[in-house]
């Protein structure tokens, strides 16, 4: 039902409505991919909009520079984002907790200055303008029925893996490392290899924005556009599949309702954040109380609750 | 690409690569003093930092004058850490048992408040301010000129850094901060005011911040973004040197400071690369640093 | 499913909210936009454009208007960022319907921004911004340009250079589209007009960036004979400071961007000697151009920013009596029959008279101003130039004949 909206809605609404849209339904996918590591793996990294960039880039530089079709580029997206993935999660798997996330935001820094500084490869901080998208998508509304397939295939996807074995070996690894490698779970490479995952479903997300934007720019790969995957999962709740996506649809919403207000839009973004984080409980309380109440009852010999 | 490597020209990058390590000495010392006692990642951090250059502009251009750059020493770091003061009562005191990815991110949220509030207030525009009169001018080191002014910035950096050690390591306030480092819940069953602790070494770190911005002030432009910039790299020379460990901020700040200079000389293109790699390295190999502790 | 239809509701709440952020649609006036950059470290010129378009609405809406409506400005901030750029023009192309842009500072910018103006087939006029792949490389029929390009601005400053003895340069400027391409038509220029010189080194500190000690060293420690820079603004400003204290321009010849607002924010710490050169000094109008009209502009901007106007106030307003001009021509707002009258149009150019816009890349005829860095009686706050010159912009920009091929090898 939610799907046939989705699908009609476009016949209805103006053109700036559909843009709005489909950057919704492409952050979505990002938002959903970060929350793959950092709700079920219970992984913080803040260097997750390095893939999205890379994404981004490698369907850019194949389709202009290399012209070639762009479902290579689509294709293409997520192989490279998962490679250095792969390789990153490889390292970052080495350390916990905050030098986890100060690792993931270091090879995420690393990785924007080597594209920002390479203008003769990457275009430097202009960035690849005029990234060309083939005929039958010319239009607004066709991009957006485009971004919409590509992202309930990949949505479906990860659902699949979420559900699947290794979805509830991540789950148990989450609560308690210890006891999941009692299991017999070998908690590095799970987490390396959802690490690659994530990766590569971001990539995808990137391959479809510099197709959306026809650009693709440093600033994708920066380290503050790594925090909105994380607020979006958390505002629409990182413990359910579809809360990052929802959390894609508030944000977005809220940023373009406050724009048309006032030009201090980040102001008041960081108001509502500030105070999400404070006062508001269940989200984030909520997530610190999930952490302890698991590490009780797990010494109590209870099984804990996913 | 052709330079003379002489001594007079690995002087003026060695000196020249002061002066940038002072400045990020100062700003990452407040950065991982407040890390190693309030075990805090304080976003904020740059943002205290342009504050304290705002600050200090507005001074000098409302007061004018010789007397104005020294006025505004004073002023802009005791302003900065009254809004340090303000932040640890409000926001911080709520999330120091929080997990890191709360602190990042309510930390975060103030970046992004502060930034429009500075913008609302002081308006878009870079600005500019001179070098103090009693530093204008240039001395000569290994025969070529050299500005006094950054040799006072120098020199300021090296007092704080003996002053700061002084006061952690040879007085009683130092005591209780090294013993609430070791072991803050014992320190409070000792009947210590542990949260009047965490607070004064809180607006220290403000303090620091607003100095750092001060002193930055003549050296360049002022303007919204040097928050974000500043804090990237107080926050490599604070990991490098071991976040927590305030001799592991001196040393950071001079390595980068060094390879900042000299390789924007030799290799301009992969000066800010190799910062970041070194970044990369340090946590892969020794996540806490040249001089800091594992986490406990 | 509970889940599922919570989602549902949130959606429809949400979207219900932003619907009536559609605007009113009004018949009487005519919405213009000008996406300039209002923070970072560029806002210096994007300020004064601002200000500067201001004043031509504000001048065409006292008289009626353009074809009896008023013009409504709508002003949006790019922050210097060309995905920022992108989103806004987006914004006001779909959302608010204007009928013309007025371009961006920042030559990233402006190619990003170029983009979606064609493919909304909106007009977009440059009047900073020159980045001379927009005009030609990736030019469309919706793009034109007020302001020298960097083809004639780099040719202007390397015929210059071309007359004085050094040999050896270093190049400076900022890393990103302008910086590079203009340093190129430099080059490429001074090299043809004289034998024998040699770039020794090229540095490209980030746009932006607020500490050039390193660069300031590096420079020195390759002893060049000269020094030719395209850094401009807020990045010129601190770098002439921090240079000053290495005696850096008593050891280098050294050229760079300092026009109106540059020197403005120097103030007391500029350098004589140095070459400055730009899009439109008024000072230098004032001397080789001088008009009523000119004089009105520059009192009605001294009212309202207390400043003296920069080249980019100037060519803001050039830039916004060129459309309204071209629409009058026309008798009518749309876009395809505003574009007809541009091209060839002759402008009301306060620069001075004799200014048109070429067909082949939609650029106009402006030219190059340059001068040498000096104090003046007349102006006790901020240094201006003296020994000034202007180049036509015909006498250097790339010639017509060139233009076809270097469009269809970017078309490949």
């Amino acid at each position: 039902m939610v799907l046939l909206g989705l699908l009609v809605y476009p016949q209805l609404v103006s053109r700036y409505y559909i843009v709005l849209s489909t950057e919704v339904v492409i952050l979505a996918l990002l938002a959903t991919s970060y929350n793959l590591i950092f709700g079920y793996a219970g992984m913080v990294s803040f260097g997750h909009a390095a893939f999205f960039g890379l994404g981004a880039y490698a369907m850019a530089i194949l389709t202009k520079r290399y012209d070639s079709p762009m479902l290579v580029g689509l294709l293409a997206a997520p192989v490279v984002a998962a490679v250095f993935a792969f390789v990153i999660g490889w390292f970052c798997m080495r350390t916990i907790r905050l030098y986890f996330s100060l690792l993931s935001l270091a090879f995420a820094q690393l990785l924007w200055v080597i594209v920002f500084q390479w203008h003769t490869f990457t275009g430097g901080s202009d960035g690849i303008q005029g990234v060309p998208r083939p005929e039958v998508l010319a239009t607004y509304a066709s991009y957006y029925y485009f971004a919409l397939a590509a992202t309930i295939v990949c949505m479906l996807l990860m659902w699949f893996i979420v559900n699947s074995p290794f979805g509830w070996s991540l789950r148990a690894i989450r609560e308690n490392t210890q006891r999941s490698q009692f299991l017999g779970i070998n908690d590095r490479l799970h987490k390396i290899v959802a690490f690659t995952i994530a990766g590569a479903f971001a990539g995808v997300a990137g391959g479809l924005y510099s197709q959306f934007q026809k650009w693709a720019d440093p600033e994708l790969l920066f380290w503050t556009t790594s925090a909105n995957p994380v607020l979006m999962s958390i505002l629409g709740g990182m413990f359910s599949f579809v809360g990052p996506a929802i959390g894609a649809v508030v944000f977005v919403a809220l940023r373009e309702i406050i724009k048309v207000r006032t030009e201090y839009w980040p102001l008041v973004l960081g108001l509502v954040l500030l105070t999400l984080v404070l006062i508001v409980p269940g989200g984030i309380v909520g997530f610190v109380v999930d952490r302890v109440r698991p590490l009780l009852s797990a010494r109590k010999g209870q099984t804990s609750t996913p | 690409m052709s330079i003379t490597w002489d001594v007079g020209t690995v002087l003026l990058l060695v000196m020249a690569g002061l002066t940038r390590a002072a400045i990020l000495f100062i700003v990452a010392a407040g950065l991982t003093l407040v890390f190693g006692v309030l075990r805090v990642i304080n976003m904020a951090h740059g943002s205290l930092y342009m504050i304290g250059a705002f600050v200090a502009a507005s001074v000098i251009q409302k007061v004018g004058g010789t007397w104005s750059f020294w006025l505004a020493l004073v002023a802009a770091p005791l302003a900065v850490a009254a809004i340090g003061a303000i932040i640890e009562g409000v926001v911080l005191r709520r999330i120091y048992q929080a997990e890191h990815v709360v602190q990042l991110l309510a930390t975060y949220a103030l970046i992004l408040i502060f930034d429009d509030l500075v913008k609302m207030i002081w308006g878009a525009e870079y600005k500019s301010v001179s070098v103090p009169a009693s530093f204008v001018g240039s001395i000569a080191i290994g025969g070529r000129p050299f500005p006094i002014y950054n040799l006072f910035v120098t020199a300021w950096a090296m007092a704080l850094a003996g002053g700061l050690w002084f006061m952690i390591y040879r007085t009683g306030l130092g005591r209780l901060i090294r013993a609430a480092v070791d072991d803050a819940e014992t320190l409070e069953a000792l009947g210590v005011n542990i949260p009047r602790i965490f607070a004064a070494v809180f607006v220290i770190g403000a303090f620091l911040a607003g100095l750092g911005g001060v002193l930055v002030a003549p050296l360049g432009s002022i303007g919204l973004g040097m928050d974000v910039t500043i804090l990237i790299e107080a926050f490599v020379v604070a990991v490098i040197g071991g976040l927590g460990s305030f001799p592991g901020a001196l040393l950071g700040a001079g390595i980068i400071g060094m390879m900042f200079s000299f390789g924007i000389t030799v290799a301009p293109d992969m000066a800010m690369a190799f910062v970041f790699l070194a970044m990369v390295i340090v946590l892969i190999i020794r996540p806490w640093g040249l001089f800091g502790e594992p986490e406990r | 499913m509970r889940g599922k239809r919570g989602a549902l509701a949130t959606l429809v709440i949400l979207f219900s909210l932003i619907l009536p952020l559609e605007p009113a649609h009004a018949q009487k006036t005519v919405k213009a936009a000008m996406v300039n950059t209002s923070t970072g470290g560029v806002a210096l010129y994007g300020l004064a454009g601002i200000e500067g378009a201001k004043i031509a609405v504000a001048d065409l809406n006292a008289s009626g208007g353009v074809l009896g409506r008023k013009i409504d400005l709508i002003v949006r901030d790019d922050a210097g960022k060309p995905d920022v750029g992108a989103r806004e023009i987006r914004d006001v192309i779909l959302r608010e319907e204007v009928a013309v842009v007025f371009g961006p500072v920042s030559s990233g910018v402006l190619l990003a921004m170029s983009e979606v103006a064609k493919e909304n087939k909106t007009l977009l006029i440059s009047h900073t911004a020159n980045t001379e792949r927009a005009f030609v490389e990736r030019g469309h029929r919706y793009i034109f340009s007020v302001v020298p390009n960097t083809f004639i601005e780099g040719s202007a400053m390397g015929l210059y250079m071309a007359k004085k003895p050094y040999q050896k340069y270093v190049i400076i400027g900022p890393g990103y589209e302008f910086g590079y391409i203009q340093a190129e038509a430099f080059e490429r220029r001074l090299k043809e007009s004289k034998k024998d010189v040699e770039i020794i080194n090229k540095l490209w500190p980030k746009l932006g960036e607020t500490d050039f000690t390193s660069y300031i060293t590096a420079i020195i420690a390759a002893k060049p004979d000269a020094v030719y820079s395209n850094l401009f603004g807020s990045d010129l400003i601190a770098f002439t400071k921090q240079a000053k204290g290495y005696g850096f321009f008593e050891k280098f010849p050294f050229a760079a961007l300092y026009d109106v607002d540059t020197l403005q924010g120097l103030g007391k710490d500029v350098v004589e000697g140095v070459i400055g050169y730009g899009r439109g000094e008024f000072h230098v109008i004032r001397k080789l151009a001088p008009s009523d009209r000119f004089e009105e502009f520059i009192k009605k901007y001294r009212a309202a920013t207390n400043r003296y106007p920069s080249t980019w106030a100037i060519n803001a307003y050039d830039g916004v009596m060129a459309w309204a001009k071209a629409a009058k021509k026309a008798n009518s707002i749309d876009t395809e029959k505003v574009v007809d009258a541009l091209e060839g149009l002759e402008l009301d150019s306060l620069r001075g008279p004799g200014r048109f816009i070429r067909k082949a890349d939609h650029q106009a005829n402006v030219g190059s101003y340059i001068g040498v860095v000096a104090w003046d009686k007349s102006f006790p706050d901020f240094a201006i130039w003296r020994d000034a010159t202007y180049v036509p912009g015909e006498q250097v920009w790339r010639p017509e004949a060139e233009i076809p091929d270097i469009r269809a090898k970017a078309k490949k």
